[in-house]
């Protein structure tokens, strides 16, 4: 059987154009071979499909009728709603821009964070004072502040802080108050300001501020009770120490007067009005002083000196330090014999802290240009009695040679996740040792 | 074969010339006014095949719901020749849409339908093999992809011998005569061709059954 011929008979009689004959001659070979019936049947829906396709196609090609013209603005239309107006960025256009919003996105994260972290480490540092004096029935007197320009300053406060290495301000806000027994008057005091008598000027606590400046701090000084007379006051931007020759221990504590309200700027009432801001005279302070009905300036045992080290003298010594995270300070402390050292410290909110005794001399070592001590060289420093890591109750005693040291407490978290400052209460005591 | 000539008769004329792709997916509107003008006659023409026997007067709304169609499925085409048999594949299946709904509605009307087959309604009912051929079962891409493969495949005058027959209805002594052939070679020509399409169908049905995606 011809294949030729039998799809010759099957296209015509499909497309109706067979003879009569043509259609005897396929119905003769569908009747002698069966198995053509079906591949007949195949050709008809071949036949079918070719049409449509070929039309389809055919329309493919087409180039009329034209387009009416009521209908451009339907599909215009149409083209406004789906594209828009605004040429749309092909999908690589589109990509770079997506590139750049992620660029962007992640600057803006960073700079963000960065920020933060600024704000984190300028943050000021609370700088309550609170002199805490045991109980002295003589001293229930208020001396209020004057505002004044020439209060009797005796020194500038000096900070080993970045911004705090800029010269003080001149104009005095502070205010001291030595209230009664009964009604105690907060004593402040304004640590970029000059000192005064009341905030015996001496560095106690150092801050160095690895990453930013720290900005001025206050203080508040508040005499809970009678102010003893001999009292040691050491005074620093953060910090004051206080000891008194009474059996009570004296309290110092920071306090963010700074921030709180703006000091009044003025000169102690009954202060030596000639007394400038600052580099006034251990004299001129002691004058103060004993107008005040205070022990003189004398009685501090040279603490009036701006960096002079706060004198053990077998009194305890209380001080409550405001730590910033990821940063350092320094108590200064001068044994004059070999005797017991106990330092017992705690902390009260924050994160927990290193701790170190280390010679005085030795910090200039320790110190890097930026202000920063490494943690594992403090450590390495120390006195091997007295240092500590992480700690949050520190309790050391021991045997110490006389000298001039640094109790250097350090807090060595970001303050981020963590707490950013600490409250850290300290008690240092010299006792005569066994004989 | 008159339907396939024209693309060459296309060119020639210039002011049919299919605009930017580019400038199409961007949403230019000058763009868009040449290529409406350039795709209607594929569109419509492929709207009023299907129609023109029980809907023609619908012809021109199907052709004009297919190129919205085709705007909001610009975005996937890869290059402006695929456009008009796009164009002609969707709307030929809305065509398709449109008479089944239309008969769906006869039916279900309650109108009494001749069931002898003397006349009426029921004669103009086409069969369901009519509108469920294996061309509607195709997707409007596949379908576009198999009339841009005829249209390569059908080279002249291969693909005029196959229009003349099937399109046209020339007999076998006619298109003999029209392109100079011996009547045997006229067969021959059609097998061929007619092979080819099967091959194209066969291989756009079996794309489409294996799910490889598509642009519906």
């Amino acid at each position: 059987m011809n294949d030729q011929i039998f799809f010759d008979l099957a296209m015509k009689a499909i497309a109706r154009q067979a003879s009569v004959s043509e259609r005897a001659e396929l119905e003769a070979l569908l009747s002698l071979h069966p198995e053509l019936k079906a591949e007949f049947e195949r050709l008809q829906a071949d036949a079918d499909k070719a049409r449509k396709t070929l039309a389809l196609a055919s329309a493919t090609e087409a180039v009329s009728p034209e387009l009416p013209a009521y209908l451009r603005g339907r599909l215009q239309t149409k083209v406004r709603q789906t594209l828009g107006r605004a040429p749309a960025p092909d999908g690589r256009n589109r990509k770079m821009v997506w590139n750049w919003r992620w660029i962007l996105g992640l600057a803006a994260g960073a700079t963000a964070v960065v920020l933060l972290l600024s704000v984190k480490f300028t943050e000021e540092q609370p700088a309550l004072m609170k002199l805490d004096l045991a109980a002295n029935p003589h001293a229930s007197r208020q001396i209020q502040t004057a505002k004044t320009a020439d209060a009797p300053a005796v020194a500038p406060v000096r900070s080993h802080s970045p911004a705090a290495a800029s010269p003080a301000p001149t104009a005095s806000r502070q205010k001291l108050e030595i209230a009664s027994a009964e009604a105690p008057i907060p004593l402040r005091q304004h640590a970029a300001a000059p000192l005064t008598p009341t905030n015996v000027t001496r560095e106690v606590v150092d801050a160095a501020a690895p990453v930013s400046p720290q900005p001025p701090m206050a203080a508040t000084m508040t005499p809970t009770n009678n102010l003893p007379a001999g009292n040691v006051l050491a005074y620093s931007d953060t910090m004051v120490a206080a000891a008194g020759n009474s059996d009570r221990p004296a309290t110092v504590r920071s306090h963010p007067f700074y921030n709180a309200s703006p000091a009044p700027s003025g000169r102690m009432a009954g202060s030596p009005p000639s007394a400038k801001a600052a580099g006034a005279s251990r004299s001129e302070v002691a004058s103060w002083f004993a107008a005040a009905g205070l022990k003189t300036p004398s009685a501090f045992g040279g603490a009036l000196v701006a960096d002079a080290p706060i004198q053990l003298n077998y009194t305890p010594v209380n001080l409550q330090v405001s730590l910033p995270a990821h940063r350092w300070k320094k108590i200064p402390i001068s044994v004059s014999r070999a005797d017991m050292l106990s330092i017992e410290l705690h902390v009260a909110k924050g994160n927990p802290i290193n701790v170190a005794l280390i010679h005085a001399g030795e910090l200039a070592d320790l110190e890097q240009t930026n202000g920063v001590i490494r943690s594992k060289k403090l450590q390495k420093a120390s006195l091997p009695e007295f240092k500590a890591v992480k700690i949050i109750d520190y309790s050391q005693k021991h045997l110490i040679e006389a000298g001039d040291f640094l109790v250097v407490l350090q807090d060595t978290t970001m303050g981020i996740l963590s707490a950013a400052t600490n409250d850290i209460e300290i008690h240092i005591c010299l006792t005569r040792k066994e004989p | 074969m008159s339907g396939l000539s024209m693309a060459g008769q296309c060119d020639i004329l210039g002011v049919m010339q299919p605009p930017e792709l580019k400038s199409l997916q961007q949403g230019d509107g000058a763009a868009w006014d040449l290529a409406f003008s350039w795709l209607w006659p594929a569109a419509f023409g492929a709207a009023q095949i299907t129609l023109q026997t029980h809907l023609p007067a619908e012809a021109e709304d199907v052709a004009v719901e297919a190129l919205e169609e085709l705007v909001e499925k610009v975005g996937g085409v890869k290059s402006v020749e695929e456009l008009r048999p796009l164009a002609a594949g969707i709307a030929h299946h809305r065509a398709v849409s449109r008479l089944r709904r239309h008969f769906a509605v006869k039916r279900g009307s309650g109108k009494t339908e001749s069931l002898n087959g003397g006349g009426g309604e029921a004669d103009c009912v086409p069969q369901e093999t009519e509108l469920d051929s294996p061309l509607a079962s195709l997707e409007q891409k596949e379908l576009a992809g198999a009339l841009r493969e005829v249209l390569a495949k059908l080279k002249s005058p291969q693909g005029d011998i196959v229009a003349d027959f099937f399109l046209h209805g020339l007999s076998y002594d006619e298109i003999a005569q029209k392109h100079q052939l011996a009547l045997g070679t006229v067969g021959v020509y059609l097998k061929r061709g007619l092979d080819a399409m099967r091959r194209i169908w066969e291989r756009k049905q079996k794309k489409l059954q294996e799910g490889t995606p598509i642009l519906r």
